[in-house]
């Protein structure tokens, strides 16, 4: 079975860079993982937060990720949060 | 159910039977109506949006009574940051929809019925907060919109409820009867009305004893016996019988209001909030009218993101965009605009717990919030005006661009730059005027100045909670009087 990321988005009353499409670019770059944007539990293999601005309103609290949980909110961050996923479940 | 998809919402729309005239006639398809669709549309993108992930955040909330997932419409706050999701949603659907989506008079109503019931239930011994407990919990179950019905007609401005020539011109209880009571009389201007489920009744000013049967407080669904509607027209409101995507400016969403006439219309004992207890009319109409104010902070500022975008796109149409007075003109929208969120954000983030346990914005805030909604739009689409040139108002219709004939010369002479089809120029003008001065205005200007109460009415609580004898006891510090 692939290991989840479980994308948490904001809200997104006015994000400054288009949230879904960096989902998308993360399905592209990491098709060995199962990316999704919706699940009703609150355990992952990793949590990517993805919020619009430097607000960060997201409310993730009660979502863990076993191998680790990233927040970006810039588009410009995208390669870390691909790094992060990377080397939490793709570094063996 | 709990979480209704738009195409579910429009069809429970469908099945109710509700009694609405405009134009003289009576509407027996409300739903498929070319005039009344467009703000049925607005309404069902707060139930679309809530099926999104990337929206889910600010759409949707977790139901206090039953620990569901509930549409935020339907939410009672309980902490400021539920204030501060609520602002931020409105803004969300204020751009999606660059109108009116008619749903936050439900939320407010109830937040405001929610805690007013409570403390009345304490200091009266009834059981009104558990009449609305049981409605609030099917509102959320069936993801209800439901229309917030304040404003009477009101008659003689001078005179209160039970002095007016006509007693009905405030809605007040008829008959008292041991399964409910019998109410009639009227609520004006009532936003989203035909595309709601239901309509919670509250009485619009703070009354004395002596006006105890306008002091009422209920809820009934929109096809309740004796109901019925009469739709107001909105400015170039027939243009959406012509056909033309183009000439109606926002083909797809738009606001309504009604004249809502109650005309002897029973309610069981089981729907009433309120009824007879005149001492909180006051309280009722002061949070309602405290988080609408608050409302307008979000919504507003929604469709002002539309607005000033479709500046920029006209500015950039005709190639005026690199001018330093257009880029301020923009730099000012934009000023003004956030301006009204930071208000709407700040009376949020200083709300506190009320008795009942639900939160409450600031009021001194939130006032300051809707005072300057009564004024910011207006700027805006002055600049708006200003940066999209006459066109916006002389531009031949739809069927003269695709005129054989007529239609190259306008594709000819009504363009701007070269790169830029005339059609999308077009379009833009469209979209300002019908959020400047067409349909859309009514809620973006007019709603804006009356919506939440005439702008005097914050200045009323804005004197009242100024802290004036603080601020003179400041200056006397500072100014060593003793
Ligand atoms: C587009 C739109 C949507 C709306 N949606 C809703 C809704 O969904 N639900 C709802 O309940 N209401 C709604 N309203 C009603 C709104 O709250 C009222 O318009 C507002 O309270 C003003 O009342 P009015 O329109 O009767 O104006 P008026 O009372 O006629 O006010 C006109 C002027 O007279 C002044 N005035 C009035 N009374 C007095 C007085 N006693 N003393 C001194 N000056 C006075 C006012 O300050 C104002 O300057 C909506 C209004 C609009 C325009």
């Amino acid at each position: 079975m692939p290991k989840r990321v479980f994308v948490k988005y904001c809200g997104g009353c006015n994000p400054h860079f288009d949230r879904r499409a960096l989902c998308l670019k993360l399905r592209t770059a990491l098709p060995q993982l199962e990316i999704v944007e919706a699940h009703p539990e609150n355990e992952h293999d990793f949590v990517a937060v993805l919020c619009g601005c430097r607000a960060q309103c997201a409310e993730h609290s009660e979502l863990r990720g076993r191998s680790g949980k990233k927040l970006i909110s810039a588009a410009g961050d995208y390669p870390l949060l691909e790094e992060s996923i990377k080397k939490a479940l793709l570094s063996d | 159910m709990a979480l209704m998809t738009g195409d579910e919402y429009v069809e429970s729309i469908r099945r109710l039977k509700m009694k609405i005239y405009m134009f003289g006639e009576t509407v027996d398809n409300p739903v498929d109506n070319p005039i009344l669709r467009p703000s049925l549309n607005s309404v069902k993108a707060t139930y679309d949006l809530a099926q999104l992930p990337e929206h889910a955040d600010l759409m949707t909330a977790k139901s206090h009574l039953t620990g569901k997932k509930i549409n935020r419409f339907c939410h009672i706050h309980h902490s400021t940051d539920d204030l501060v999701k609520k602002v931020k949603m409105q803004r969300l659907c204020g751009q999606r929809t660059a109108s009116c989506f008619q749903r936050c008079v439900g939320l407010d109503s109830f937040n405001s019925v929610f805690s007013t019931t409570y403390e009345c239930d304490r200091k009266h011994g009834t059981k009104y907060h558990e009449n609305f407990l049981e409605f609030l919990k099917e509102a959320q179950e069936k993801d209800w919109t439901v229309d917030g019905a304040m404003t009477d007609p009101k008659g003689d401005r001078g005179l209160s409820p039970g002095r007016q020539a006509d007693p009905d011109l405030y809605l007040r209880v008829v008959e008292r009867r041991k399964d409910g009571i019998v109410v009639r009389g009227a609520k004006a201007h009532q936003t989203g009305i035909c595309n709601s489920h239901q309509v919670l009744v509250m009485p619009t000013i703070a009354m004395g004893p002596e006006d105890r049967d306008y002091a009422v407080s209920f809820a009934v669904p929109l096809d309740a016996e004796n109901l019925f509607m009469v739709i107001g027209r909105q400015s170039c409101d027939t243009r959406k019988l012509e056909g033309s995507d183009l000439d109606v400016g926002n083909r797809e969403f738009g606001g309504v209001e009604a004249l809502v006439i109650f005309d002897n219309v029973f309610v069981p004992n089981e729907r009433i909030f309120l009824n007879g207890e005149t001492d909180f009319s006051g309280m009722l109409v002061e949070r309602f009218a405290g988080y609408h104010r608050q409302s307008y902070g979000g919504c507003k500022v929604g469709v002002g993101d539309v607005l000033i975008g479709a500046a920029a796109l006209a500015a950039e149409y005709n190639g005026a965009h690199k001018a330093s007075h257009i880029k301020d003109k923009l730099i000012e929208m934009t000023h003004l605009n956030e301006t009204l969120y930071s208000s709407g954000i700040a009376c949020s983030c200083e709300g506190s717990e009320t008795a009942s346990g639900n939160y409450l914005i600031d009021l001194l805030l939130a006032n300051v919030c809707k005072q300057n909604v009564t004024r910011f739009p207006y700027e805006i689409t002055r600049l708006a005006e200003d940066i999209a040139g006459g066109l916006m108002v002389t531009a031949p219709s739809e069927k003269d661009l695709r005129h054989p004939r007529i239609g190259p010369y306008l594709d000819k002479y009504l363009r701007g730059v070269a790169s830029t089809p005339t059609e999308d120029r077009l379009k833009i003008m469209r979209l300002i005027e019908n959020l400047t001065l067409g349909a859309a205005a009514v809620g973006y200007r007019t709603e804006s100045m009356h919506g939440a109460g005439s702008p005097q009415a914050q200045r009323i609580v804005i004197a009242r909670l100024g802290n004036m004898e603080r601020k003179k006891a400041l200056a006397k510090n500072i100014a060593r009087i003793k």
